[in-house]
């Protein structure tokens, strides 16, 4: 794990509210796996206090450097957006746990809402950097074309490409599940695998689907956070499984998730089937 | 050569900087980012007798040079901390606090009883929290009463050898009062303070941004309050103060233990930079030699006040 200030190479406005940017970092390039994330410091000074959480998006092995695609929301990502290269941001990372990839794998789905893509095309690098890749389909959704980042780097990797947008902009009008629903019901579920990252609502269905396909899956769930490694518990999710030891302590014995688990540090990546839905 | 060592009663620390209780987890999670034996100790997540799973989430909300929290006391359980973490943190040369809570006196009295005598050697003190805000069952109704917080401080007190902190809330109208009662009933020296009730809301969509409606603020933001109530408390007892509320560097800790504190503890500021803790440990010693204070522990209480 690294936490240091690394050099900026470049930070470019993809769109409106969409960047990306390169950072100079070979060790965390050396050592990051996809799905993995990192914590960036937006300011010197006290507001905003919290550093920002961004999935590591592309690994530039050769040059040593890493890129991260964000989206600007509010006052942190603004400052992010305003460096210049030369300049130098603070990192904590790699942070969390990956994807996985099955040995046995003939179709990897990734399937991303918004922002939610970041995280993907470094999945996408890698299992298309294995010995015997499987085929991998990219099933992007967003409100407008704008939002509908890094196609052109998915597309010189091979990947083939799904779109749907709500305005139609881009793709098929609507969900991107409603175009994912159909691709699952072909393929065979033992040797394929869906990866997916973006709103919940989104990640909700596409457990669903898969669910009632028998299609593993697994989802990159996106959390406030304030350590980032597991300390204070801030980002945590409701997850099936085996409960904590209950015995003798009324209060935990009501009804809810079996358990909570950190974003953090046991995620970002989950099974799809773990996750509690319905809780927040 | 700035010697940073302080005591807080019969507790010895190699420096004054110790991590707050909910904010360094069980100061494992940051061995690959601190030299965990840099820092005067770990003051690790509150424990309780059972695992406690915590509230439901959102639970973390950033605001204006600070934070919400109601994380809703989740945490392993003391068993689990006894036999899984405890035997790794000794490897360190620092002290380390165990953080308790319970929902009865005799909880209380039962935690603090296991990690003396199950963690004899390498617990060093216990800190009661009496002012957790996210917690109905307990928590506050304990640290606002002057005479409950007396009953728990002296029944923890016949039960255990260990030192005894006791941490106070911010949110009672005479702090100094409850700090009286802690230290008749035997605490050996108090927490000042801990987070201040408070609450965020969403305009658009007219929600609290907590599940739990309202949570506790730390950072920056508490920082004068945390200060004046470090004095307040310091001033009316005589057993030792640990200020803690928003110390980010070496400077906001020196002003801290100018106001009364022997010792602080820094937790939010790790949020923001990992390496806070040892950070402000170096800039400590590093405003004493500008200063020209040999010793960090002449600092404590040291507050001009004309006339």
């Amino acid at each position: 794990m690294i936490s240091e200030p690394l050099m900026v190479l470049s930070n470019e406005r993809l769109a409106q509210d969409l960047c990306r940017m390169t950072l100079e970092a070979p060790q965390l390039a050396a050592q990051a796996r996809p799905g993995q994330f990192v914590t960036v410091r937006v300011s010197d000074s006290y507001d905003p206090l919290l550093r920002r959480p961004l999935g590591i998006h592309r690994v530039l092995e050769s040059g040593g450097s890493v890129q991260l695609l964000y989206k600007v929301v509010g006052r942190g990502t603004e400052l992010l957006a305003a460096l210049i290269p030369g300049q130098r941001l603070h990192l904590l990372g790699p942070l969390g746990n990956g994807f996985s990839l099955p040995v046995e794998l003939d179709s990897a789905l990734l399937v991303a809402g918004g922002i939610g893509v970041a995280p993907l095309l470094f999945l996408a690098q890698r299992i298309l950097a294995r010995p015997q890749p499987p085929q991998v389909e990219l099933f992007f959704g967003g409100r407008s074309a704008q939002d509908l980042a890094a196609l052109e780097q998915f597309e010189d990797l091979g990947v083939k490409i799904t779109l749907s947008t709500d305005d139609g902009s881009r793709g098929q009008r609507g969900l991107i599940t409603e175009l994912l629903q159909p691709r699952l019901a072909g393929i065979d579920p033992a040797r394929a695998k869906v990866f997916a990252c973006g709103p919940t609502p989104m990640l909700k269905r596409v457990a669903q689907l898969t669910d009632m396909a028998q299609i593993a899956c697994e989802v990159s769930l996106e959390r406030q956070m304030a350590c980032g490694v597991g300390s204070c518990m801030g980002c945590v999710t409701g997850v099936h499984g085996a409960p904590l030891a209950r015995e003798g302590h009324a209060e935990c014995s009501t009804a809810g998730p079996a358990h909570y688990e950190r974003v953090c540090l046991e995620g970002p990546v989950f099974d799809a089937d773990k996750v509690e839905w319905s809780d927040g | 050569m700035v010697d940073l060592s302080v005591t807080v009663g019969s507790l010895k620390l190699n420096n004054p900087v110790l991590t707050a209780s909910g904010t360094f987890g069980y100061g494992l999670e940051y061995v690959d980012l601190l030299d965990l034996s840099k820092l005067g100790g770990i003051v690790v997540k509150g424990l309780s007798r059972w695992p406690i799973p915590g509230n439901k989430p959102p639970r973390i909300c950033e605001t204006a040079c600070g934070m919400l929290n109601a994380i809703g006391l989740q945490n392993i359980g003391v068993d689990a901390f006894l036999d899984e973490k405890l035997p790794r943190l000794a490897d360190f040369d620092c002290a380390i606090i165990a953080n308790v809570y319970g929902h009865s006196i005799e909880e209380y009295v039962e935690v603090a009883q296991l990690l003396d005598q199950r963690g004899a050697g390498r617990v060093h003190g216990i800190e009661l929290n009496v002012s957790c805000p996210n917690v109905e069952a307990g928590g506050m109704a304990f640290g606002v009463d002057p005479d409950v917080v007396a009953r728990l401080t002296q029944s923890v007190r016949q039960a255990v050898d260990l030192p005894l902190i006791v941490k106070l809330s911010p949110q009672v109208t005479d702090i100094a009062a409850i700090a009286r009662a802690a230290q008749q009933a035997g605490a050996d020296a108090l927490s000042v303070t801990n987070t201040i009730p408070a609450m965020a809301i969403d305009a658009a969509t007219r929600k609290p941004k907590l599940s739990n409606i309202s949570g506790g603020l730390s950072g920056p933001a508490i920082k004068p309050v945390a200060l004046r109530l470090v004095w307040v408390v310091s001033q009316a007892v005589s057993i030792p103060v640990i200020g803690l509320g928003g110390i980010m560097c070496g400077q906001d800790a020196a002003e801290f233990m100018i106001a009364g504190a022997s010792a602080v503890q820094v937790g939010t500021a790790t949020f923001n930079d990992p390496q806070a803790p040892c950070r402000i440990v170096g800039e400590l010693e590093q405003f004493c030699e500008q200063q020209g204070i040999g010793a960090v522990r002449e600092l404590t209480g040291t507050l001009k006040v004309d006339g």
